[in-house]
């Protein structure tokens, strides 16, 4: 069973509640029809009602089943103001919380962070920026983490790694030029997604030019700093460096560059760039050299799942990504149980 | 409300944020306040919650100075 077989499965059998806010999209209200036409997520839809209905009829999407949320029905947005008032967490006063309740994007993440949903999805219209900065504010940061980022899980043929055809790589799309506090909470992250995903422990090495100390000077420092940040945060989590990538995923080169103990070397799964220009650069070879199949970018940090798609994404990949962004909420509520 | 008083409001949610203990003049800058958005969400909190005015952490993103965002909230609170 290949990775999004395993993942849709997974969904399907414990589906977890997805809000989604922008419903006068045609793609995305495709997607919404299909996620709960397929069982793998149990949809609402935050927005005008009205306009909605409309976008679904146009595109022939079967509605059935899923939730919608009227932001023109004042009566429910006070009583849902109300609510979120009570929240310990909410930032606002009473008009800056009655302001927000009528907006999709932000009346979504309110609702996950009261409960009433378990992930929140959009980012077709919305920019990325956008998503990440409500996300921020209503939802928060991860415990322990610095840095919102994103993690995407390759499948590249013929590649023969620890993982078979499959290599999660991390940030390739949001952080720019993370401190080492920043990557280290990255590997941190990318960790806790590749196990949600795959259901199997990660291996995490943290990228550079240098292994062991074979290069030096800043690039390499800020490389070893973020591996100690990391490893005294999550001691429970394989994270280590810094390693050329070679070093990383190939056990013969491991066995002759690395001189000492490490659960990463020549067995990572996953890999973190040190910087968004090797990140892009890095994503951009494997597909166009390597011809690999991309899952995700998945944004990750926050203290609920929080997804983004492209704004060019097909249905198929906006039902890709909330299946994936329904097991990840899946993994989350089981480690807080 | 005068500018100077308005600046000095939010001079003081600006230190609270990020935790800055220096002098806060309009020609500060945000490279000197420290970009991490957590510390800028807090601040637009505080402006939002105690002056009525929303200014988004995207608009702060793309300002230079201090003293951008004072008259920012200035034009929002008017």
């Amino acid at each position: 069973m290949d990775l999004m077989e395993s993942v849709r499965e997974r969904a399907k059998a414990n589906p977890q509640r997805v809000a989604f806010f922008e419903g006068d999209n045609p793609t995305m209200i495709k997607a919404v029809a299909e996620c709960q036409a397929t069982g793998v997520a149990v949809c609402t839809v935050v927005g005008d009602a009205a306009a909605i209905r409309a976008n679904a009829e146009a595109q022939g999407a079967d509605l059935t089943g899923v939730t919608l949320v009227d932001l023109a029905d004042a009566e429910a947005n006070e009583a849902f103001a109300q609510r979120y008032e009570a929240l310990p967490s909410n930032p606002w006063k009473s008009k800056g919380v009655r302001r927000r309740v009528v907006r999709p994007m932000e009346r979504a993440l309110m609702m996950q962070a009261l409960g009433d949903v378990d992930v929140t999805f959009g980012g077709i219209d919305c920019p990325t920026g956008d998503v990440i900065l409500g996300g921020q504010t209503i939802i928060g940061l991860a415990d322990g983490i610095d840095v919102i980022s994103s993690v995407g899980i390759f499948d590249i043929p013929g590649y023969e790694g620890s993982a078979g055809s499959l290599l999660g790589f991390g940030d390739s799309a949001v952080c720019q030029n993370p401190t080492p506090e920043q990557e280290a909470s990255i590997a941190i992250s990318a960790c806790d997604t590749w196990k949600a995903l795959t259901g199997t422990d990660a291996r995490c090495a943290l990228l550079s030019f240098s292994t062991c100390g074979s290069g030096s000077g800043d690039m390499v420092q800020k490389v070893q700093a973020a591996r100690d940040l990391a490893q005294a945060a999550r001691p429970d989590l394989a994270i280590d460096g810094e390693f050329q990538l070679d070093s990383a995923i190939n056990p013969k080169v491991a066995a002759h560059k690395v001189k000492r103990e490490s659960a990463v070397a020549g067995q990572a799964n996953i890999i973190i760039w040190p910087d968004l220009n090797c990140g892009n650069v890095g994503v951009k070879l494997v597909q166009q050299f390597g011809h690999a199949n991309a899952y995700g970018p998945m944004l990750q940090g926050f203290k609920k799942i929080v997804c983004d798609c492209s704004r060019s994404a097909p249905v198929s990949e906006v039902v890709g990504n909330v299946t994936m962004s329904c097991v990840r909420a899946q993994a989350l509520a089981a480690k807080e149980a | 409300m005068e500018n100077e008083e308005l600046f000095a409001q939010v001079a003081a949610f600006a230190k609270e944020a990020y935790k800055f203990d220096g002098e806060i003049t309009p020609d500060t800058t945000f490279d000197e306040l420290g970009k991490q958005s957590m510390k800028m969400i807090a601040l637009t909190s505080m402006i939002e919650n105690e002056l009525d005015a929303e200014v988004t952490v995207s608009e702060i993103m793309n300002m230079h100075t201090f003293g951008e965002l004072v008259a920012r909230v200035a034009e929002e609170a008017e």
